[in-house]
């Protein structure tokens, strides 16, 4: 049973007054609980793919299916929602809020889903203490390491238990040791809940990680392979 | 987003500007005060006049004068057939005709000059004229000389040679000897005779060789309650028809004793004036115009009250507009805030929408932020009123205080509904001028605020 299924995807930019086709009639489906990669150089158009299945960008043609939830059909509000219950997102650039502390970024999404203070607070430093930030939940970003952050963003984008969690170039901003790391984490945490995780990458070190690597190129699906996998869930 | 979280988040977010939100928020202050200030000098104005209005007693009560009295050329008269004529005018409640003389009154050792006027005893009611003790003229007085007093006038009664004294009494002053007569129950005389009471010297009065006039014994049944009109402060009442038997009796003695000639042409002046009640304020208008037609000089309040409405009004128009404009310019700032915090948070505004911000969320937000500017600059802008208010009543300042006539008056008052709907208006400024900006917040497209790096 897909969890995401795309149905022949079609993304247009205008350009000027030309039209530049970003992604060209992309079908795809996704399985509950494993790991995707979407590999591809820059501007083949894997990031505008993974904007469109978070909702973030509306199609020009094509259906993507979420959980059964048609999300080309949805306006912003329907989207916001289905964001909150389903999906949590990293980002390349942790995209932290810079006046909050770590505990107050990772609460934010359930600030939104209304959790009541008590629980989500709870919540949130259980996750930052998963992620290895048990001395760090009072600094704000300003105060920690890009590793630091981006564990933080990390634990945000899981505080929610999503479904689906997408990972637009993770770790684009770490060195080779962080980025690891910061890998080793991001599959060992949706292995363990068994969530369907999406990243966005042009490492093929990091595409190493997934079950399933699909190769972008010129904004169309040029292959599907397994992945190697480097770490099995052992639970 | 539950509201406890938009309001501490929104908080969190001005209070990181510290600056910028201060700067704003100053200059809601500066707008807010300067409209409380200006509406409080209004407010002032307006008390200032009212108290006025009052010393100047009823306004439905007009006078007019007969010209033909006073040696003017008329071919008006106003006599007891232009009284009648007079009281078919729609509106008019009642008049009577006012004489007036200046007499003698004694209470034991004690003597003042009073003013008094006679009118119609049964029209004194209906004149609006109030007793402190006592009562007033009535029907049963018309053939009794029977007198109603002034407030004032019992303060009057000084010892004959006490005469420097006398217009001592006539000023307000804090420590006031209470009277020195009961002016009800004491025995009091009244003559016409301006020596009555005094020592007079005996050489004088013995080169005169007359017999002293005989004074009238009356009662004073009624005390005037203190009303700052001072039409009715200074002068005593009694039975028209009484005053005119003692002026003629007065016309009597002076020619007998002193020579002089007897007015004859008086019947023909008729009274010196009249005073006319109307029904209600709305009449005096029309009852004016009536009487101006008739040809009768009126001389009402009204013209004067009139004309100070208009001159506060448009007075208070000019403060109102330049604290307005004041406002509007804040409102302006901050909208610009708002507009530039936007700006620089686009990123922020992004990444909350990705992470499951509603765009009510995103709105709600940016308009409270804009919300509370103006909620605070409302509180430390009515505070700083209050100061500058305070300031105000305290400086003697020669400008203001001309516009507010009286010394003693305050120059500004901020009644607690102006305070409190400058807070409320500040905010509802806010408000306003935080709609633009929030609803183009909730509008930015969340990629592209991701985007911007």
């Amino acid at each position: 049973m897909s969890i995401i299924k795309i149905n022949s995807l079609t993304k247009i930019y205008p350009v000027g007054n030309e039209k530049v086709t970003a992604l060209d009639n992309v079908s795809l489906e996704m399985e509950k609980g494993k790991i995707y990669c979407l590999l591809g150089t820059s501007g083949s158009g894997k990031s505008t793919l993974l904007n469109m299945m978070a909702g973030l960008e509306k199609p020009t043609r094509g259906q993507i299916i979420i959980k059964g939830s048609h999300l080309e059909k949805m306006n912003e509000n329907q989207l916001a929602k289905f964001r909150q219950k389903n999906i949590g997102f990293v980002f390349q650039s942790y995209n932290l809020l810079p006046a909050f502390t770590a505990l107050e970024n990772v609460t934010l999404p359930l600030i939104f889903k209304k959790v009541p203070k008590r629980i989500r607070e709870k919540k949130a430093r259980e996750m930052l203490i998963s992620v290895g930030l048990k001395d760090r939940i009072k600094h704000t970003p300003a105060q920690m390491s890009g590793g630091q952050q981006q564990r933080v963003s990390i634990a945000r984008a899981f505080v929610n238990n999503p479904d689906i969690i997408f990972a637009d170039e993770p770790t684009g901003n770490l060195d080779t040791k962080t980025t690891l790391e910061m890998m080793d984490l991001i599959t060992k945490i949706s292995m363990e809940n068994n969530q369907t995780l999406v990243i966005v990458t042009h490492d093929l070190e990091i595409s190493e990680y997934a079950d399933v690597i699909i190769h972008i190129r010129d904004g169309k699906v040029d292959r599907v392979e397994e992945g190697k996998k480097k770490i099995e869930y052992k639970g | 987003m539950g509201s406890i979280d938009v309001i501490l988040i929104a908080l969190r977010n001005l209070f990181k500007h510290k600056l910028r939100t201060f700067l704003t928020v100053l200059g809601v202050v500066v707008g807010t005060s300067s409209i409380v200030i200006m509406i409080s000098l209004g407010i002032a104005m307006n008390e200032s006049f009212d108290k006025q209005l009052d010393q100047m007693g009823d306004l439905t009560v007009l006078e007019v004068y007969n010209p033909a009295y006073w040696g003017e050329k008329s071919d008006l008269v106003i006599n007891n057939a232009s009284i009648g004529e007079i009281r078919k005018i729609e509106g008019v409640k009642s008049a009577t005709a006012v004489v007036e003389g200046y007499l003698k009154f004694k209470c034991g050792r004690y003597v003042a000059s009073v003013n008094v006027k006679g009118i119609d005893a049964e029209s004194m009611e209906d004149l609006g004229y109030k007793t402190a003790e006592g009562r007033l003229l009535d029907k049963s007085d018309e053939n009794q000389l029977n007198i109603v007093f002034g407030d004032e006038i019992p303060y009057n009664f000084e010892k004959p040679g006490a005469r420097n004294n006398y217009y001592g009494g006539m000023e307000e002053t804090e420590e006031r000897e209470p009277p020195k007569i009961d002016a009800i129950n004491d025995k009091m005389q009244m003559s016409y005779d301006s020596n009555f009471g005094e020592k007079v010297v005996a050489a004088e009065e013995e080169s005169k060789n007359t017999k002293p006039v005989k004074p009238y014994n009356v009662k004073v049944v009624g005390v005037l309650e203190d009303n700052n009109d001072y039409k009715t402060k200074y002068y005593a009442f009694m039975s028209i028809s009484e005053l005119e038997k003692i002026q003629k009796a007065e016309a009597r003695f002076n020619r007998d004793v002193n020579g002089m000639r007897e007015d004859n042409n008086s019947a023909k002046k008729g009274y010196q004036s009249l005073l006319i009640k109307c029904a209600d304020i709305d009449v005096v208008a029309s009852v004016t115009e009536s009487l101006s037609d008739m040809g009768y000089e009126v001389y009402s309040q009204m013209d004067y009250v009139n004309n100070m409405k208009e001159i506060a009004g448009s007075l208070q128009a000019l403060l109102g507009a330049i604290g307005g404009v004041s406002l509007f310019i804040s409102a302006i700032g901050i909208t610009n805030t708002m507009i530039m915090s936007i700006y620089e948070r686009t990123r922020e505004i992004g990444i909350m929408k990705v992470i499951g911000a509603t765009l009510s969320d995103i709105k709600r937000l940016f308009l409270l932020e804009a919300i509370i500017i103006g909620f605070m600059g409302g509180v430390i802008g009515v505070l700083l009123s209050y100061g500058v208010s305070a300031v105000l009543n305290n400086v003697e300042l020669s400008f203001l205080s001309m516009m507010s006539s009286e010394e003693g008056n305050d120059i500004s008052t901020i009644p607690l509904w102006l305070s409190i709907c400058s807070l409320f208006f500040s905010s509802v400024v806010g408000l306003v001028s935080g709609y633009f900006p929030a609803r183009r917040a909730m509008k930015l497209s969340s990629l592209s605020a991701i985007k911007t790096e």
